[in-house]
């Protein structure tokens, strides 16, 4: 089957089953919204934060409940052994890792920017160039989601998810540098603090044009069973 | 056996040689005598990129070819990445805690060999803990952590860094070149001497493995 008529199908039905099964998303959604309360207790009024900090206080957040609904999401299709079935289908199997990782991205995305505002209010966080922003946070989705889908597609059925944040996190901390960077450079309103977000969103385009092209063309060897 | 005790008392010879040639080069001009770590510093850091980048083609090899024979390659490779990265990894704060005044800053050159020495951390520890398909998810890790390597290179160019630039062994002082490319072909011996006889030993690992499964099966 074409990968274009196969990537049609399989994102209906990722989309599909996502619209249905809300409850990872909210799950996750709840884990970030805790995590980001958490942090507001630990710290105080009294402690002057910088803007780096609030900002990587919201993206560890996100970063961590992402990696958990990307687990979720995966770990899913293992236990309703839909997973097999999938990979016995005549898909290409690039077009199954593309469409999984492209609803976690929308999924995480969505996740990034509907925690802002409750960040905005607890921290008295603020962002002043919106594009370099949500360029971003979709650029940062994109990374999580797409690493996180080809090693939680790759690890250990047991322990899965210890698995996960171990592999995933070393490779992760490139993304997590240029998001949090550029995400605080956006807060600033001068033209100089605007050109380096915009410095670090390119960056993250080339660091993610790897991952993607990297993941494509390994998400089939890395995922089938090792013959012996 | 003979072959690798002979190359092992060269290596050694060549070790006595390079420390005689790094005692009798010059003073740099603003570090002084801290500044010789270099000569250990810089090689080691050259081993640690080539290892990744072994371990990464090997793992490449694994994945695609689906060729067991180019585990022990990776699996050499992995473990010689981390213990040159580990060198580099303490020689630098040795020279940092002289040359800036702190043992560790997060700069980006620093931060960056951190993320990579660590990549291949995992991917050894993936590839022994694993379990099936360990060596898999080890090569995946292997190729990600070469494609850091122009990463932890460039980051002195791309970022705000304290680190002295690449082109330092470039620019380097005429009288302390002996010293440095002396030292650098005596750690490359060293290391294709450790990387010869490790890979041996993994080879057999494997052979022995293959056996047990089989009589196993039987």
């Amino acid at each position: 089957m074409p990968f274009g008529q196969a990537f049609r199908i399989l994102i209906t039905r990722e989309f599909r089953i996502e619209l249905r099964q809300r409850v990872t998303f909210y799950a996750v959604a709840l884990l970030a919204l805790l995590l980001i309360l958490l942090f507001a207790l630990l710290l105080s009024d009294d402690i002057s934060l910088s803007v780096e900090l609030k900002v990587g206080i919201w993206w560890s957040s996100v970063l961590l409940s992402g990696i958990w609904l990307v687990h979720q999401s995966i770990h899913k299709e293992h236990e309703q052994r839909t997973w097999i079935s999938l990979w016995l289908a005549p898909f290409p199997r690039s077009a199954l890792y593309a469409t999984k990782s492209l609803v976690c991205t929308f999924q995480v995305f969505v996740l990034a920017v509907g925690l802002y505002p409750l960040t905005w209010w607890l921290f008295g966080w603020k962002i002043t160039t919106w594009i370099p922003f949500v360029g971003l946070c979709l650029l940062g989705s994109l990374s999580i989601a797409w690493l996180g889908c080809l090693f939680a597609a790759a690890t250990p059925r047991r322990h899965s998810a210890q698995w996960l944040s171990l592999l995933v996190y070393p490779l992760l901390v490139p993304a997590l540098l240029c998001t949090v960077q550029g995400v605080s450079a956006a807060s600033y309103p001068d033209a100089l603090h605007t050109a380096s977000a915009w410095r670090w969103l390119r960056l993250l385009l080339v660091f993610d044009g790897m991952v993607v092209l990297l993941g494509l063309w390994l998400f089939e060897p890395l995922s089938t069973p090792e013959e012996s | 056996m003979k072959k690798f005790s002979l190359l092992a008392l060269g290596c050694g010879l060549l070790f006595g040689l390079c420390t005689w040639l790094v005692v009798r080069a010059p003073n740099e001009f603003t570090m002084g005598l801290i500044q010789r770590i270099f000569y250990i510093h810089v090689p080691c850091a050259m081993l640690f990129f080539t290892m990744a980048f072994v371990a990464g083609g090997a793992g490449m090899v694994l994945l695609v070819r689906r060729s067991m024979a180019a585990e022990p390659w990776m699996k050499t490779a992995l473990e010689l990445g981390i213990l040159f990265g580990l060198c580099v990894l303490v020689t630098g704060p040795l020279w940092g805690r002289k040359a800036w005044g702190h043992w560790w800053v997060w700069d980006a050159r620093l931060t960056t060999s951190l993320i990579l020495w660590l990549t291949l951390v995992m991917a050894r520890f993936a590839h022994a803990y694993g379990g099936p398909g360990g060596a898999q998810l080890a090569a995946g890790l292997s190729i990600f952590g070469s494609i850091n390597v122009p990463f932890v290179y460039f980051s002195v160019s791309w970022w705000r860094s304290i680190h002295p630039e690449p082109d330092v062994v470039r620019t380097l002082d005429p009288a302390m070149r002996p010293a440095f490319w002396g030292m650098t072909a005596t750690m490359a011996l060293l290391c294709t001497l450790l990387f010869v006889l490790r890979l041996r030993m993994a080879r057999l690992e494997q052979t022995i493995e293959e056996h047990t499964v089989e009589e196993e099966l039987e």
